[in-house]
């Protein structure tokens, strides 16, 4: 699988968390891609292969972040915030380039 | 309501027809009723109504025991409710391409045209693509994977490529 196409897979990756993480919290959503999309922007020129892939895996690694460590909440009174459940499974169905690049 | 019922109504009647067909609709628990008024004056006959029996419907030329229908009628057609979505046309999935496409904001909708290619015609790079091609994925329900997605550069080619996926044909 060519460099450019784990970038693609990267991408998509980090918004579909985003999308899961952050659903129904429209701010969250806007705020979140619109990040992802300008860093990716921003790196879009960089033609060394190292480079390449250690922001490849940083990416992977925010998108982990984002899928293990954040969870919703919503104020349901004024002291108590009702927790939203974290869906544990994988909601990709392609597993392709899981494992870390060397 | 378990016996059959007539009601005449005149225009000025209808609200009472209404309420009439309210309560014997109510009564068909899990099937549902299409009504379509082909007229404003209107008939309505209906036959008792039991559980296991079907929902009797009324047609001009129907001819029911228990009471004469007048030429104009209110048709009631039963429809079966399955747990599916409406079936899929070549129109229909081209209308829904071009919708979410013109949503996307990187795209000028005037521009949009089913053959704009999306990085020559619609200066998109490749991530605009994929945020494309993840719309669509959203949009119809199904994965469409990394190696197929990459090809899909046109709105007639994703349009094209639903259509196979789904077995759409014309």
């Amino acid at each position: 699988m060519g460099t450019r196409l784990k970038v693609l897979r990267v991408f998509k990756d980090l918004h579909k968390t985003r999308r899961h993480v952050f659903r129904d919290d429209d701010r969250a959503l806007t705020a979140a891609r619109l990040k992802i999309n300008e860093e990716f922007q921003k790196n879009k020129n960089e033609t060394s292969e190292e480079n390449i892939k250690e922001m490849l895996k940083v990416g992977r690694a925010v998108e982990t972040i984002l899928r293990e460590n954040v969870m919703q909440g919503e104020h349901v009174e004024q002291n108590k915030i009702l927790l939203r459940p974290a869906r544990v499974s994988c909601w990709t169905t392609q597993k392709q380039d899981v494992t870390l690049i060397h | 309501m378990r016996s059959g019922s007539l009601v005449h109504c005149g225009s000025g009647l209808r609200n009472m027809a209404a309420r009439i067909i309210g309560r014997c609709v109510r009564s068909l628990n899990y099937r549902s009723v299409y009504f379509n008024r082909i007229n404003t004056t209107a008939t309505l006959t209906a036959a008792p109504l039991t559980h296991d029996r079907t929902f009797s419907y009324l047609t001009n030329g129907h001819k029911s025991p228990l009471a004469q229908i007048s030429s104009s009628s209110f048709q009631v057609l039963q429809w079966r409710q399955y747990g599916d979505l409406p079936p899929l046309t070549l129109e229909t999935i081209h209308d829904r391409v071009l919708y979410v496409l013109k949503l996307y904001d990187k795209i000028n909708p005037e521009k949009l045209q089913a053959t704009s290619h999306f990085m020559k015609d619609l200066g998109l790079d490749s991530l605009d693509q994929v945020e494309i091609i993840m719309a669509m994925e959203d949009e119809f329900g199904f994965e469409i994977p990394d190696v197929e997605a990459e090809k899909l550069m046109t709105p007639q080619e994703i349009v094209q490529y639903i259509a196979d996926k789904k077995d759409v044909y014309e």
